[in-house]
């Protein structure tokens, strides 16, 4: 009973969105639609906005990789960090976990600002730098991939590292040929979560891209939402840069859902 | 050999306090007690998994008490059998030593052809002498074994003890049990510690 109301209420939006992209508006004495692929056409080509989808697509691939990059290893230095604190018996591990939370507790917008004005105290010379945007991506995306590191460090036999130890393996080896192999299925949902986190960020992504060379796919949704209705490819084309972005995080959350162990629940 | 001078240990209670052992060279010693009387806890020490409130530790006339256990060269065998499932059986043995002849190692407890072996298909006998196996490979001055058998039945535990003291002696490596079992306790060891209960801490 419940299923049938929860699908149409979490599908709806997600099937409206693709409709738009495939519907444009004629305008006669009655407004009417016909179902056309121009909007994905214009998207593709770039005629309404700075960049077409698939160069969008392809910068926020590119910031998405390097949230995964910095955010991963920082989420596992912190959630290692936690773990061993708590481990000790340390009164520093609780708040070192509230601590990590905290890009959470703020819009995007608001990191987003925070960021902005904490560059220009730094040097303006950082408005240029194309990597500038990552930087809330990776701060937003860091707590998730705590979240789901730390409690999957929790549940480990402790038993493992410590044979290790004894069987006097270095800490490298232990990283690379214990830990990392027996945590392998939670780094690849965090990896994909700081992915698909950074792929759908827009608060923060909208203060800081300067150019629109830099837009993201969600920014572009933004630009060609803003643009005058009049023209009624405008519509469908942004709709199809928001359904295109919607397959791709889609993609990555059923990538996730792959690899996610039963009963892994994570700590959200 | 082994030397333990005045250790102690506390958590929310004593464990053990002013406790002296030592272990000569090939020697076996098995430590019996009954639950939370630091058994367990003693071998953590020696291993260096957990440090001692007091006390020393000279391990073939080093001090050893602050070294940590990946440097102390000390063998230590779980009561159920650590294997990293994400490797095969000679993988796992591999970590014991880089270069190992697995097949004799293999050979040595009884596990043949058990190099390609997932470790989630191994029964609990044949996983603990995988891990004796390994532990075995990492050549260690001391192998301590902590009721290592518990998990198996009566009859396969006799055979493993009996195959692990057959080990033991042909290495000559020295060993100390933690058991419950008086019966394993004697079979293993002339030895026998038995430890007590402390009494509450103040």
């Amino acid at each position: 009973m419940v299923l049938i109301p929860a699908l149409i209420f979490c599908l709806s939006p997600l099937i409206a969105v693709i409709r738009a992209s495939l519907r444009v508006a004629e305008r006669g004495t009655v407004i009417s639609h016909r179902w056309t692929l121009d909007g994905w056409q214009s998207a593709i080509s770039g005629d309404y906005a700075y960049l077409s989808i698939i160069d969008g697509l392809l910068n926020s691939l590119g910031y998405a990789a390097l949230t995964l990059v910095i955010a991963l290893p920082l989420g596992w230095s912190l959630s290692s960090g936690i773990h061993l604190l708590e481990k000790r018996g340390s009164h520093w591990a609780k708040p070192l976990d509230i601590l990590t939370m905290l890009p959470l507790a703020i819009s995007g917008v608001m990191l987003g600002l925070g960021i902005l004005l904490g560059i220009i105290r730094i040097s303006p010379v950082f408005f240029t730098m194309w990597w500038m945007p990552a930087v809330p991506h990776i701060m937003l995306a860091t707590p998730f991939v705590v979240r789901l590191l730390l409690p999957a460090m929790r549940r480990q036999d402790p038993a493992l590292i410590e044979t290790a130890q004894v069987l006097a393996l270095s800490r490298w080896h232990i990283l690379t040929k214990i830990r990392i192999p027996l945590l392998r299925g939670p780094l690849i949902v965090a990896g994909i979560i700081a992915i698909a986190m950074s792929m759908g960020e827009f608060g923060a992504s909208w203060i800081l891209v300067r150019t629109g060379a830099w837009d993201t796919l969600p920014v572009l949704v933004d630009q060609l939402m803003a643009r005058p209705g009049f023209d009624p490819l405008v519509k469908p084309t942004a709709m199809a840069a928001a359904s295109l972005l919607m397959f791709t995080t889609l993609v990555l959350f059923l990538l996730a859902e792959r690899f996610r162990a039963d009963g892994d629940g994570g700590m959200f | 050999m082994l030397r333990i001078e005045g250790a102690s240990k506390s958590f929310d209670r004593i464990l053990f306090k002013d406790l002296d052992l030592s272990l000569s060279a090939g020697e076996r010693i098995s430590l019996t007690g009954p639950s939370g009387c630091g058994k367990t806890t003693l071998l953590r020490c020696i291993a260096g998994l957990e440090s001692l409130d007091e006390g020393r530790l000279i391990l073939d006339d080093n001090d050893v008490t602050n070294v940590p256990p990946e440097k102390r060269g000390i063998g230590l065998l779980f009561q159920n059998p650590v294997l990293y499932h994400h490797l095969d059986v000679a993988g796992n043995l591999r970590l014991g030593k880089r270069e190992a002849d697995v097949s004799s190692a293999l050979k040595e407890v009884g596990l043949e052809g058990f190099e390609d072996r997932r470790c989630e298909r191994l029964s609990g006998g044949e996983a603990q002498r995988v891990a004796l196996a390994r532990a075995l490979l990492a050549e260690p001055k001391i192998l301590l074994l902590d009721e290592p058998f518990s998990a198996v039945d009566d009859e396969l535990r006799d055979r493993l003890l009996k195959d692990t003291i057959t080990i033991l002696d042909l290495r000559g490596t020295p060993a100390i049990l933690v058991t419950h079992n008086q019966k394993e306790a004697k079979s293993f060891s002339e030895n026998i510690i038995i430890m007590r209960e402390q009494e509450p801490k103040d």
